[in-house]
């Protein structure tokens, strides 16, 4: 793969996409994903998905935080730590006697209140079918810059994306595809796809032996369309295949 | 001659907003008062007669099916609607598609749930990212708001949540929440012991007025006291709820 940059000429629409997700969270998706038990990860493995996975971002050009470097960094530290003989690591109090000790700390506590926020979703859902009177409702912003996901994450997004752009046609290491495809036309694209209530696999939004830029370009559009709500996106299992379809005004819960 | 139920389920019908135990009985309190012999039965009504009047009411309400029922949420008591008449309901009201907080939001909401009051800084240390643009439209919502500044340098905000919090959630009152998430609370005692030894105990500056009240209302009831028996000495100012 080639080191992150974007590849994509984006004149006609400017895409702006802010992830609003942190390396923790990425950290804790991998975890789960890859059935890591959190108190003995496999530094060398979470770290190599860790820097895939910042490398699709950065080809996306999504804006993501600085910390997501910073914890780069860190990675590599507590990797090189670990492969030092144990009598030549660096004097270091009791506590980080493991290497990984502080971010399993830090994973493990955030991972308790990532579960407290599943727990007031829930709640939240079954509000949502009560009426009272005289209620206050919370007026929520529904737009800014921000993806707002709720079960389907950024990273299950970026996932599928990877899988799909495996199976881009192989370029040739000097050619120069043209641009017969803008953001602005995979934005209609998609839209046809799920007008009249259809619903379409996000494998089924690529057209197969795409080239790359093109795989690329109906992401983006893809999650530009999720942005401004025009479409939603559900899994109807953790980690299975993603479904898109129209958001429609009167979408009782899902 | 009405009775004391049918009094109690009036009043919360007719002040569209949720009615605390303590208002009600003030209310009946002041009507016998100045009012006839009819109201002047209720004049030494006790909190805990209403308290069971209204579990009646409520058991009334949803052995017959009539679709709506009793609830207390924090501030008082509402009738609610049966959940199961949700579709109906939102079709009447054409209610859009339902506006939910992203998990982001969420999360940050959890943590200065169960944190505070909290800066920011912690929330962002907690989450690993900045919380700058999450913690603004969450003020915003007024589902968390400033209840005071810290002593550390820079005196950063403090938040805490909102009675429109825990209605938004459907949760009573703080007490409600924190049973949902034990492990949490067994942290934040231990945080809390740990901030007082090393003596840096952000001290929030407003004083909540309703909260001085509560204090104060020492009646019959003890059930809406929160942080009686259990936790240890409350920090000056430190909000519970409300706005």
């Amino acid at each position: 793969m080639q080191p992150g940059r974007p590849l994509m000429a984006q004149e006609e629409y400017k895409v702006e996409l802010e992830v609003f997700e942190g390396p923790l969270d990425l950290l804790l998706y991998l975890i789960k994903k890859e059935e890591i038990d959190i108190y003995n990860i496999p530094i060398e493995k979470i770290t190599t998905q860790y820097m895939e996975y910042l490398t699709l971002m950065r080809m996306l050009d999504l804006n993501i935080a600085g910390e997501f470097i910073v914890m780069a960094a860190t990675l590599m530290m507590i990797k090189s730590r670990m492969l030092l003989p144990v009598d030549e690591r660096p004097e270091l109090e009791e506590e980080e006697e493991d290497p990984r000790w502080d971010l399993v700390r830090q994973l493990v506590e955030y991972k308790k209140f990532k579960d407290a926020a599943t727990h007031l979703q829930e709640r939240e859902l079954t509000q949502e079918n009560m009426f009272n009177l005289g209620a206050e409702s919370v007026a929520l912003d529904p737009d800014g810059p921000g993806l707002v996901l709720q079960d389907v994450s950024i990273f299950d997004l970026i996932t599928a994306f990877n899988t799909a752009l495996q199976k881009a046609k192989p370029e040739e290491m000097r050619e120069i595809v043209a641009d017969s495809f803008t953001v602005a036309d995979k934005i209609d694209a998609i839209l046809h796809m799920v007008c009249d209530g259809k619903t379409v696999a996000f494998t089924d939004v690529f057209p197969p032996g795409a080239p790359r830029g093109e795989i690329i370009c109906t992401f983006l559009a893809l999650l530009e369309l999720i942005r401004l709500r025009q479409v939603r996106v559900r899994q109807n299992q953790r980690f299975g295949e993603i479904l898109i379809s129209e958001m429609i005004a009167d979408a009782v819960a899902e | 001659m009405a009775d004391l139920k049918q009094v109690l389920g009036a009043m919360i019908f007719g002040a569209n907003c949720p009615l605390s135990v303590r208002e009600m009985r003030k209310c009946l309190k002041e009507v016998a008062e100045s009012g006839g012999t009819e109201a002047r039965a209720f004049a030494k009504t006790t909190e805990g007669d209403i308290r069971r009047a209204l579990s009646e009411l409520d058991e009334d309400l949803r052995a017959k099916h009539h679709g709506f029922y009793l609830v207390e949420v924090s501030g008082g008591f509402r009738f609610q609607t049966d959940s199961s008449c949700g579709s109906w309901l939102k079709h009447l009201l054409n209610i859009g598609r339902p506006n939910r907080l992203s998990r982001p939001a969420l999360e940050t909401l959890a943590i200065v749930a169960y944190r505070q009051p909290v800066t920011r800084s912690e929330i962002e240390t907690v989450r690993g990212v900045a919380a700058d643009h999450v913690v603004r439209s969450l003020l915003e919502t007024q589902l968390i708001r400033i209840v005071g500044r810290s002593d550390l340098p820079g005196r950063p905000f403090l938040y805490g949540t909102t009675h429109l919090f825990l209605d938004h959630f459907g949760l009573k009152d703080l007490d409600e929440l924190r049973q949902m998430e034990p492990m949490l609370l067994a942290e934040r005692e231990e945080a809390r012991s740990r901030q007082r030894e090393a003596g840096g105990a952000p001290v929030a500056e407003h004083a909540d007025e309703e909260e001085d009240e509560e204090e104060d209302e020492g009646e019959d009831e003890d059930e809406h006291e929160e942080d009686r028996g259990g936790e240890p000495d409350r920090e000056p100012g430190r909000p519970e709820a409300g706005d």
